[in-house]
């Protein structure tokens, strides 16, 4: 009886054993594969950054070359869209703005009072120096001058038959029909020299005088280096 | 059987310590490995996802960028175009020699058909010409240039003043209805014949429009 309890005992201690290795075995096990599973997950993890780096190193080599490229064509294309603008605006004002002079040879030539003869000694017509005097380091002087104002300068005779207040003031309706020239140097202002007249008519009052005159449009007078050579 | 008893439970309690030990530790190498390991390289992850979106917000920044510059060039090459256009009855000018020979050679045809004759006190000198280079060059503030030409003549002044309404006007040969050459008149001086005569002296100056180089505006 008791040799048989003893081999009973025996076996349920191996047994006891047996189920505390197992357990032990299993929990180690169940650790093992919750570990590879872990693992993987790093493994899964370390391959989608690398991933994302290599993405990220050729996009931002990208944007570097892109973004230096924009930085030298961007500047240089505004500056050049914005100097071709204003070029093209310069040459629109050119043909469009430009003076002739045409219109005031034609005045010239055209009128006169009604009662009187023109005879001009000399016609000036220069640029008008209205802006003042050019600044020494304002190396677009000449072409704002050439773009600006004109000023007219002319003498001569007019040979009066009716009075001096009659010619006079045929005058100032004649400076009125200068249509080109009021346009391009102003309206005109005759002057009448009567201290001037020809002296041959001084004895016979009814017939014409030759008296001087000049003429002057956008109150200039002509700087000396604007005179003739 | 005391004896057999307390050694039983003796083995009990060392077993479940022996397992919850392993419970533990085994335990704790799974959740170490997802601690330590795991959760810093996902958080890595992510943030260079977040790098990557915010480069992806950058390119498409610099790919709007790139469309506005190439807008900028097709703008340039438009207004190239037209500035081409608008520049097309300028003149080619001889830098070096102040000159624009072919605005000179037209003149010198038109003073020929209005007879515009040369002063008399040229006529004797060698190489005298109604239309000369006035020796100077202008450059307006946009880079527009322009080169001075003297006419000096004597003639009537109805012959002078068709000459100066034609140069001002001045046509192509080969088609009337293109502007070709802007000349600008700067000054001019009438000077009455001083013997009572009909012809006149006249001295004009004017500037002859250049065309640019349109390739480096801007450049």
């Amino acid at each position: 009886m008791f040799e048989l309890n003893l081999i009973k005992d025996k076996a349920k201690a191996r047994q006891r054993r047996r189920v505390i290795f197992l357990s032990i075995v299993s929990i180690l096990f169940l650790a093992g594969l919750l570990s590879i599973f872990v693992g993987s997950l790093f493994w899964r993890e370390t391959i989608k950054l690398k991933s994302v780096n290599e993405t990220i190193t050729r996009k931002q080599a990208d944007i570097d070359t892109l973004r230096a490229e924009l930085d030298i064509r961007q500047p240089a294309a505004k500056k050049r869209r914005n100097a071709l603008i204003e070029a093209w605006k310069e040459d629109v004002m050119v043909r469009q703005d430009r003076p002739f002079f045409n219109p005031i040879l034609a005045d010239i030539a055209e009128h006169h009072p009604a009662s009187a003869e023109f005879w001009y000694n000399d016609i000036t017509i220069s640029t008008s120096g209205s802006r003042g005097p050019a600044a020494a380091d304002d190396q677009f002087a000449a072409s704002k001058d050439l773009m600006g104002t004109r000023g007219l300068e002319a003498s001569g005779y007019i040979e009066i038959e009716a009075s001096d207040i009659v010619t006079e003031s045929e005058l100032n309706q004649v400076a009125k029909q200068m249509d080109g020239m009021v346009k391009l140097v102003g309206e005109p202002k005759f002057n009448l020299e009567i201290s001037g007249e020809n002296e041959d008519n001084e004895g016979d009052a009814e017939s014409s005088r030759y008296v001087p005159f000049n003429m002057r449009a956008a109150q200039t007078t002509f700087r000396a280096d604007q005179q003739a050579p | 059987m005391a004896e057999k008893g307390l050694s039983s439970g003796g083995e009990w309690t060392a077993g479940i310590v022996a397992i919850v030990a392993a419970l533990l530790l085994g335990g704790a190498v799974p959740v170490g490995l997802y601690v330590g390991l795991y959760k810093p390289k996902e958080e890595e992850r992510l943030a260079a996802q977040q790098r990557e979106a915010q480069l992806q917000v950058d390119w498409d920044l610099l790919i709007a960028r790139q469309d506005r510059v190439r807008g900028l060039e097709e703008d340039a090459k438009d207004m190239a175009a037209r500035l081409t256009e608008i520049e097309e009855p300028f003149a080619e000018a001889d830098v070096e020699r102040l000159d624009v020979p072919e605005v000179r050679a037209r003149l010198l045809t038109l003073a020929e058909k209005h007879h515009l004759e040369l002063l008399p006190e040229r006529q004797q000198q060698l190489g005298s010409e109604r239309v000369y280079i006035g020796n100077q060059r202008i450059t307006f503030e946009h880079g527009l240039t322009a080169t001075k030409l003297i006419i000096e003549a004597q003639a009537f002044y109805h012959d002078f003043g068709r000459f100066v309404t034609e140069m001002e006007t001045l046509r192509d040969e080969n088609d009337a209805s293109k502007a070709k050459f802007v000349i600008i008149p700067e000054k001019l001086i009438c000077k009455g014949d001083p013997n009572g005569g009909r012809r006149h002296v006249f001295v004009l100056h004017v500037f002859v429009v250049e065309k640019r180089d349109i390739s480096s505006i801007g450049q």
